[in-house]
């Protein structure tokens, strides 16, 4: 299904539950052809289309400085050509866009699909629907954000895992957005991973970065009598799997 | 007196610079102790600049003095501790036994190991025996024992026993309490409390009634298992790992002879530290069971 939205920014690869998880969207824009006058209100064609057809009462956005903001639609003709509640004036810029701002419902899914790696460990859920509001930049623009903090943190299910070189599953999960039948990707992978951690995402990325012990002292102890259990990631990119040492020396 | 202690790692030569500044112009070494052979001092304008060290294992105390004059002789005292690894730490939570093996022979495609003399306590099952001979070299977990000389490891069978250590060592981990917990890094930690432990028991909502000239219970309410654990002669790194457990969302007993863990609950009230002049740590943690002792009404 065709979407009237573009990604823009994506969570990092690897998130804390308790840290924001922002994804932002923009809408795309559409060059509009023709201004006229339907009775006294502004009528618009766009070229090309909408990808999804406007609805009355939904609302666009023109960047035209004689219709700056945003405008409720009262009729809809075709894909191309709607009428707004804003009287018409004459244009003073040849060249302007319009923004749709219809809000697509967002899923968030956890878990992995069934062609990845790691379904059958963390299967594909869906945690939550979700509409967000629209929101203005700095320079009076619409666009989407999404902060699902609240959502992720709870999307564990805390077990005991002390298994020799095992993914520690109930500590982390991937998640992704869907909406429109698309879903969010990163530039390396289609999901983010989000780590069951109390750490911001900064310091969970600086932790990556200087060493991959997920640990609460900077270098972990490693008992040279005895049985160690830390959490190692063999990269920045890898999971966080179980690592046993008994007597210093590992399984 | 100041008190400053360092950790430097055994035969390796360490050199501590010192800046003294103004206070104290004309610190160097206690002239009534004799120096250790391990330790050189190096004067700069007569008084000390810095010391080089290499020493063998333990800790040792080295006294300074505000120069020759100085009441009381010992004005400063630097701490060495000197250890196998900076990022390693000595627990003594396990007894290990080494056992000279006899056979090695297939079992139902595993290894069983035979020993020549009996084990002093056959080690249970899911428990770790470590064999540091070449073609079985490793820690293998037991896949069924059969006292008193008997076991069969999760290895497969490749025939006899080669290299010259023909030995199968087994750990005693029944005198210790291993905690893991989730840390706020999001990963799992465990710390060995192997010294003192207290038992104890709590009750909650009693409810009771008048029986006539006798009170009796209706309701013993929900009884808990309460472990306190000691764990003193630590350092600071030790105590930060073992306070990160007071932060922490989920902590279990885990009983490593079983394999199992049991969920516990750790009150953060409940953990107190005590710290000498000489940075001797000491820590009390007093934690309870998750799973209480269901008890019938009346």
């Amino acid at each position: 299904m065709a979407t009237n939205i573009t990604q823009n920014t994506v969570p990092e690869l690897w998130q804390s539950a308790n840290d924001d998880v922002i994804y932002t969207f923009d809408f795309k824009q559409y060059e509009i052809s023709l201004f006229t006058n339907s009775g006294g209100y502004l009528k618009l064609n766009v070229s090309p289309n909408f990808d999804v057809l406007p609805v009355v009462g939904e609302y666009i956005f023109i960047d035209n400085l004689a219709y700056f903001g945003t405008h409720k639609i009262t009729t809809v003709n075709a894909i191309n050509e709607i009428i707004v509640d804003t009287p018409y004036v004459a244009p003073t810029v040849a060249v302007s866009y319009v923004r749709h701002l219809r809000v697509p419902t967002f899923s968030l899914y956890k878990g992995f699909k069934g062609s990845e790696a790691y379904h059958s460990d963390l299967p594909y859920t869906l945690v939550s629907t979700i509409k967000p509001s629209i929101f203005y930049d700095s320079n009076a623009l619409p666009y989407i954000s999404l902060n699902i903090r609240g959502l992720v943190s709870r999307i564990f299910e805390t077990g005991f895992t002390i298994e020799n070189g095992a993914y520690d599953f109930s500590m982390f999960n991937a998640i992704r957005l869907e909406w429109d039948s698309t879903s969010t990707t990163l530039p390396s992978t289609a999901y983010s991973y989000v780590l069951n951690c109390a750490i911001s995402t900064a310091e969970l990325l600086l932790k990556q970065s200087t060493g991959l012990y997920l640990s609460p002292i900077g270098t972990p102890y490693i008992y040279s009598k005895g049985l160690t259990i830390l959490t190692y990631m063999d990269n920045s990119a890898a999971l966080p799997k179980i690592k046993i040492y008994i007597n210093g020396s590992p399984l | 007196m100041i008190t400053q202690k360092i950790k430097v790692v055994t035969a390796t030569p360490t050199t501590i610079l010192f800046k003294l500044g103004a206070l104290f112009p004309n610190m160097s070494l206690n002239s009534l102790a004799a120096n250790p052979g391990w330790l050189t001092e190096t004067l700069l304008g007569g008084y000390i600049g810095s010391i080089t060290v290499n020493a063998p294992l333990g800790e040792y105390y080295i006294y300074y003095t505000e120069g020759t004059t100085s009441p009381p002789s010992e004005d400063a005292l630097l701490i060495i501790e000197s250890v196998e690894s900076l990022t390693e730490d000595v627990t003594t939570c396990c007894d290990v036994r080494s056992y000279i093996i006899d056979s090695v022979i297939n079992s139902g495609g595993n290894a069983q190991i035979n020993l020549l003399y009996d084990f002093d306590l056959t080690p249970k099952l899911n428990e770790y025996v470590y064999i540091p001979s070449s073609n079985y070299a490793g820690y293998w977990r037991v896949k069924n024992a059969t006292p008193p000389n008997l076991i069969v490891i999760d290895t497969p069978h490749i025939g006899a026993i080669t290299g010259t250590n023909n030995t199968v060592q087994t750990f005693n981990f029944d005198n210790s309490k291993c905690l893991v917990w989730i840390n706020r890094e999001g990963g799992r930690s465990n710390y060995i409390f192997d010294q003192r432990r207290n038992y104890d028991g709590v009750i909650g909502d009693v409810k009771q009634f008048d029986n006539g000239e006798s009170i009796k219970y209706i309701d013993r309410g929900k009884n808990f298992d309460i472990i306190t654990v000691y764990k003193s002669g630590i350092s600071d790194e030790e105590v930060d790992l073992i306070e990160s457990l007071r932060y922490s969302v989920q902590a279990w007993e885990f009983d490593i002879n079983t394999n199992t863990s049991t969920p516990i609950v750790l009150d953060s009230n409940n953990y107190v530290k005590y710290t000498t002049k000489t940075n001797y740590n000491e820590v009390v943690l007093k934690y309870r069971i998750a799973k209480y002792k269901t008890i019938q009404t009346q």
